[in-house]
Formats: C-alpha cells, structure tokens, sequence
C-alpha cells in the first residue's frame, strides 16, 4: 500500500501571493516552543494541504509550504530563514561537508534510476566538488509536523521540529529527532512509498 | 544493528529546497541505529531489542567506514512523527552534558517511546 502525497506543482515560486495561500504572516507565533498550542482552535494542516494542492493558480506560491501524507502533515513558513544561500556556504553553516555529493547522490538516484526508495545510509557515490543543476537553497529553521491519531481527537497539535545552525543560544546548533520511514515499512495504513521524483530532467 | 523494520531515527540537520523548479521540500538527516540488549534480564543473549530494564531502545549514531556521520537526503514528507532521543548516562553522567549539547556530546541515547502518547501509540502500533 502506497501513501499518496498530495502537493503537486509544476513550476517555481511565482511572485507575490495569493491570499488564499498566504495570509500575510509566518503562522510559527502560535505556540509555545513545546509546540503544545490553546488548545481551542486547532489548526488542520491535513485540510489546508489538500486545499492548496487542489487549487493550484498561476500565482500560488511554490513549493507548496504545507503538504501532507496519509500520516503526517507538514507546514513550513512562507518565508525561508535563508531564503538564497549557495550550496556550499549552507554546507558550511550546518557544518554538513558531504551537503554538495549527498544531493548529487539524490538527484542521480531520484532521476537517472526512478527510484521511489530513499533511505539513509546509501553509499556516498558523488564526489566533493560534484556538478549541481542549481546553485542555490532556500533553507528553513524548522517545520510543523501534524500527525493523524487514531483516537477521536483525530490528529494532534502541530508540533515544532527545528533544524536550525549554531546560534549564542544554540552552540551546536539544534537539531531534532523524528522517526522517518525508509520506504520499506510494512502492512497498509501508515504509508509506504511516496512516489516524488524531480521531474525535471537535467539537460 | 538493523534499524526498526521500514523506519529510521534520524536527526534532521537541514530543511531545504533547491532554488530549482521541483516541488519536493527536502532534509538532511542522519541516521541513529540501536545498540543490541540483552533479551531478558540477566541473559547474555543479545538483540535488537529495548533495555530489559527500563523498556527503551538505545541508539547511537550510524557512520560511515571513515567515521563520519552517516547521513542522506530524503524528501521531508518521509517524516512521520517526532520521536524523542535522549542520552543515556550510563553508570556517571558526564558533567559537561546539557539540554543543549546532549545530542552532540553523548554516544547513547535512548529513544524515550513514552515522550508522548503519539509516538507510543505509533511504535506500538507498527511493532516498533
């Protein structure tokens, strides 16, 4: 059983916003840093994730900032933390020296051999200094991951996962933990594969 | 040792997107894997099992042969929930150790399954 993953977009950021999609604010102000938000509007990130996959418009911003799968939704702040940052000086502010070959090894396993399975802890195949088809990032300092429960609350709080570099707080950079699927889990329900491939083939 | 069956614990060290037409926000993470218990107490038999005594995995972190961290990019709509990673003291706690250098400082954790009543849930349910 396949997870469908809805969030689908066929071009770049187009400028400015529609306002269905952008409401004029990072929505990261409503919840303390446990992410336990008032517990009286709860907001539905599953619902605004299909909404906005399923009104696409010329001037919808992409990627899409809130996305989801049959367990979890995701929702990223419409602005990026760094919003232009070349490859490598994000390889060096999150001191991660393989960032350049590791998304080389992505982008040839996700093209070259339609592969739907991406797992940690393949073999590094890339070199250094590997040719990218861009040059550049947009990085965010954390997510909000919303996930379904089977009780009869339906879904949980929004919670805060941070991936964010070293700061005077933040000596080491704060960088939280999540249980990830690696494409092989088994038994229906709780989603296997995603099927995402960058569609764009390097030309 | 083999990690959980379909899933990882991982450690998300960058959120990002190609300045590139794709619609796929991706991570950087890397890879923790757990470190074989005793399958009962007082037995020399060892598993891929949690700590007989307090009922959590322990985990350290996966490397590469040359000792570096093993860690890929995966699409971030792999993630599945939140999952909790603790160090574990051992006999002494180093300490040096803080709330905010723990995960760099240590080399076992726990993943503390009862962080949450999601993450339980999620574990039980998947066999985890």
């Amino acid at each position: 059983m396949h997870s469908q993953s809805v969030g689908t977009n066929l071009e770049d950021e187009a400028p400015d916003s529609d306002t269905n999609v952008y409401r004029g604010e990072d929505e990261d102000e409503d919840e303390n840093v446990f992410g336990y938000p008032d517990s009286s509007s709860q907001p539905n990130l599953f619902a605004r994730a299909i909404q906005l996959a399923t009104h696409i418009s010329p001037s919808t911003p992409l990627p899409l900032r809130t996305q989801c799968t049959d367990t979890t939704a995701f929702q990223l702040n419409f602005h990026p933390s760094i919003p232009f940052m070349t490859v490598d000086e994000v390889a060096s502010t999150f001191k991660l020296p393989d960032l350049r070959p590791a998304i080389a090894d992505y982008i040839r396993r996700a093209q070259d051999l339609h592969s739907p399975i991406f797992k940690i802890g393949q073999r590094r195949s890339s070199p250094l200094g590997a040719e990218l088809a861009f040059t550049h990032l947009r990085v965010w300092y954390s997510v909000r991951m919303q996930m379904r429960t089977s009780d009869v609350e339906g879904m949980t709080d929004p919670q805060r996962v941070c991936a964010a570099p070293p700061s005077d707080d933040w000596p080491f950079g704060r960088y939280d933990t999540v249980l990830i699927s690696n494409g092989t889990e088994p038994g229906p329900g709780l989603g296997g594969m995603i099927y995402l491939l960058f569609y764009h083939q390097v030309s | 040792m083999t990690p959980f069956q379909g899933y990882d614990i991982a450690q998300i060290r960058l959120i990002f997107h190609p300045v590139w037409p794709t619609d796929i926000n991706l991570v950087y993470a890397e890879r923790f894997e757990i470190v074989p218990q005793a399958v009962s107490c007082g037995s020399a038999l060892r598993g891929a099992c949690p700590d007989p005594v307090t009922g959590l995995y322990v985990m350290k972190r996966s490397t590469r042969a040359n000792g570096s961290r093993l860690g890929d990019i995966i699409p971030l709509l792999q993630a599945r929930i939140p999952a909790s990673v603790v160090p574990w003291y051992g006999v002494r706690a180093d300490p040096k150790l803080t709330s905010r250098n723990s995960l760099e400082y240590s080399t076992e954790f726990h993943l503390n399954s009862f962080f949450d009543k999601e993450l339980y849930y999620f574990m039980s349910q998947n066999n985890l």
